[in-house]
Formats: structure tokens, C-alpha cells, sequence
């Protein structure tokens, strides 16, 4: 983890990439429920 | 078609804001449009402006247009308000939530810790609560009718602090993030736009692209909960 938080020390674009990926990460968490919540509505109509 | 061209051109735009934030290269002295201003302190890390600012901002409006709704709810007790409510309200919370983590990233690199209980850092805390309690209240009540009626109640009084806890308190009291009291830089560099010409030109493409795709979100959710009432009222 020490080594870990180094780099990112060293290496500054890295923390924006990541504060990028935290917000893509949610966004298709968010996307995956909903299309998972569409799929069972589907279902439950058929 | 023009709602999937609208669609295609936002996509567009947002990989074009987050190309450009990674881009655009930061120097000491910008002679050209494309190059930054390297800020002692911030360097690199300034680059999160363009994608942790736009989350918290994103959340203002999601809450904004809840409070709207729920006003509109219970004006004309019409179930299509209360679903933009809670859609909005659920939209808004995951990009508070988007918005405390990936500000607890950059505090941990620019000051010390993820979380050092800043104003503004507990006042999105204290929000996060409020909106968590939203949804208990929703999930504690059974009769339909009741459950809107209330909950409408509480996200239009949620939705007033809101302002408040965004924008007042962290500016009244000292602390860590830029703007608040007695920030003796003025660098409040996102509080006031004070920024080169070509930073806030990509700082407002950000807002305006997150912005928009919130309501591409917030307008599929919409549909999906029309489905699920339509669904439940043909099963009773």
C-alpha cells in the first residue's frame, strides 16, 4: 500500500485517472442495476 | 434521430472533456491556449477540478429538480411527479456519493488524509445522511398514497438545506478546500472562476457535459420506474 500511495505521489496524473475511474466506475454501477431492474420488468411483463 | 444524435454529440463531448483534461499539458508560464498553469501545491492533482467539481454540481441540480417535483406532487397528487422525484433523488445521491470519493482521493494527496472533516467535506456528509433518510422514510411507509404525500414533504425540506450545506456553510467557516473563510490566497479558483480562460472553458464543458448526461440518466430511470408502476398497477 505504502509503495502504492509512492507512486501515485510521484506519478500526480495517476490520482486524476483515478478520481476519472471512481466516476466511471459508479456511473456503470448505477447503469448495471438499472439494466438489471429493466430485465426483470421485461420478464415479469412476458 | 435527433434524440440519438443528441445522445452521440454528448458522448462526444464528454470524451473530448476528459481527453482534453488529461491532455492539455501543465506548465509554470502558459505561452499557448492548449498549455495550464502549474499551481504550486495543486500540479497535476489541479487536473480533478474537471471531474470532482462537475459530480458535486451535478448533485445540486439532481436535488434541485427533486424539490421541484415533489412541489409539483403535491400540488396535483399525480404519480408521474412523484416518480421524477425519486428518480431525481436517486440520481442525485449516487453522484453525491461519486462526489465525496473522489474528493477523499484528492484530500488524501493534498492533505494528508482522506478525510480531514472539513466544512464542506461534512457538510456533504451531513447531505448524504439527509437523502440516505429520504429513501428509509420511502421504504418504512406501505400505503402508496401516504408514502408520496410524505416523502415529498421531506425531499422539499431536504432540498432547502441543501444551498445551505453546498454553498453557505462551507463558505462562512475555515477550512481546508478553496473559498472557505479567511483563504487569505483567494485562489478560489472554482468558488469565484478564478481561472485562466482556457481551464474555465473546460471546467464549464465539464459542467455542462455532466450536466447533460445526468439527465439522460435521470430520463432512463424516469422510464424505467413508469414501467414498474404501470407493471404494479396491472398486477393489483
Amino acid at each position: 500500500m505504502d509503495s502504492f500511495m509512492d507512486f501515485m505521489e510521484k506519478n500526480q496524473l495517476y490520482i486524476a485517472m483515478l478520481v476519472v475511474l471512481i466516476n466511471w466506475g459508479g456511473i456503470l454501477f448505477y447503469l448495471f442495476r438499472l439494466d438489471s431492474k429493466i430485465t426483470k420488468l421485461e420478464k415479469s411483463i412476458r | 434521430m435527433s434524440a440519438t444524435l443528441g445522445k452521440i454529440l454528448l458522448s462526444l463531448w464528454l470524451t473530448a472533456v476528459i481527453i482534453l483534461g488529461f491532455a492539455m499539458p501543465m506548465v509554470p508560464e502558459p505561452r499557448f491556449w492548449y498549455e495550464l498553469p502549474l499551481v504550486p501545491g495543486l500540479e497535476e492533482k489541479a487536473r480533478n477540478i474537471i471531474f470532482h467539481v462537475p459530480m458535486a454540481w451535478t448533485t445540486v441540480v439532481a436535488f434541485a429538480v427533486s424539490v421541484v417535483f415533489s412541489i409539483r406532487y403535491l400540488r396535483t397528487k399525480h404519480y408521474m411527479e412523484e416518480i421524477r422525484t425519486v428518480a431525481a433523488a436517486g440520481l442525485g445521491t449516487m453522484f453525491c456519493i461519486l462526489a465525496t470519493m473522489t474528493g477523499s482521493l484528492w484530500a488524501k494527496f493534498n492533505w494528508g488524509s482522506f478525510w480531514n472533516w472539513d466544512p464542506r467535506e461534512t457538510s456533504i456528509f451531513i447531505l448524504l445522511l439527509i437523502y440516505s433518510a429520504y429513501f428509509a422514510l420511502r421504504s418504512a411507509i406501505d400505503n402508496e398514497e401516504k408514502r408520496a404525500t410524505l416523502s415529498s414533504v421531506y425531499a422539499i425540506i431536504a432540498g432547502v438545506t441543501m444551498p445551505f450545506f453546498i454553498f453557505v456553510m462551507p463558505r462562512i467557516m475555515t477550512g481546508l478546500h478553496p473559498g472557505s473563510k479567511g483563504d487569505e490566497m483567494g485562489s478560489a479558483p472554482v468558488a469565484q472562476l478564478h481561472m485562466p480562460p482556457n481551464m474555465l472553458m473546460l471546467f464549464l464543458a465539464s459542467i455542462f457535459g455532466f450536466t447533460a448526461f445526468f439527465f439522460w440518466m435521470y430520463n432512463l430511470k424516469v422510464r424505467s420506474l413508469v414501467l414498474e408502476h404501470k407493471q404494479h398497477m396491472s398486477a393489483q
